[in-house]
């Protein structure tokens, strides 16, 4: 890596680009899908009888 | 027990221990990194971290962290939504892997590192099973069931 592209990666994580724009996807994301994943969630439908029941 | 396609076996019975390391590492990475911008001078010592780890800044490294960490918690959170999130957890696992595989190299190496090393060798192994844990729902994934 030449000293201008470090440089560059430095000033990007430094200034908080990266924590900032990862919490931003996380906050977009539990808005968009739920903090709980779906998987994770017992579903039961009227259609199925029981068969997703843990 | 049968599930629709995109529904994970796998994260159905251990998605809550991925989330809850994977939020850990964030957080600690978050914490890690105010650390290292709060202090002028370099936070990760040579002589415990090893010389490889130290050349580049802590805050590179927190930055890692938490990249690897946001990635799995979206294939995390995701998951039920889109097919192929099981990918993501997968890359967001082998990014904790590698990172932390090699900070139990470097700091094992070091003269002080060897509490630091059992640390991220234990983490580092139990992002691995994640990995495998992941690499099924894939294949999972790829069956078309």
């Amino acid at each position: 890596m030449g000293e201008t592209e470090g440089q560059l990666l430095l000033t990007l994580v430094r200034e908080g680009g990266i924590p900032g724009a990862m919490f931003a996807l996380l906050g977009w994301a539990i808005w968009r899908f739920g903090f709980w994943p779906t998987a994770m969630q017992v579903r039961q439908s009227p259609g199925n009888g029981n068969r997703n029941c843990a | 027990m049968r599930l629709d396609p995109p529904v994970s076996l796998k994260l159905k019975a251990h998605g809550d221990s991925q989330l809850v390391v994977s939020y850990a590492f964030l957080g600690l990475a978050l914490l890690f990194w105010i650390a290292a911008r709060a202090n002028d001078d370099p936070i990760m010592p040579a002589i415990v971290y090893g010389e490889f780890v130290t050349s580049l800044p802590a805050e590179v490294w927190a930055a890692a962290l938490m990249i690897a960490s946001t990635i799995h918690i979206l294939g995390i959170v995701i998951n039920g939504e889109w097919r192929w999130s099981p990918v993501l957890r997968f890359i967001g696992a082998t990014a904790h892997c590698a990172t932390l595989s090699l900070f139990t190299l470097t700091s094992f190496a070091a003269p002080y590192g060897d509490f630091f090393a059992l640390g991220c060798g234990v983490f580092a192994l139990v992002y691995a099973v994640f990995m495998w844990w992941n690499w099924c729902d894939i294949r999972q994934a790829g069956k078309g069931r």
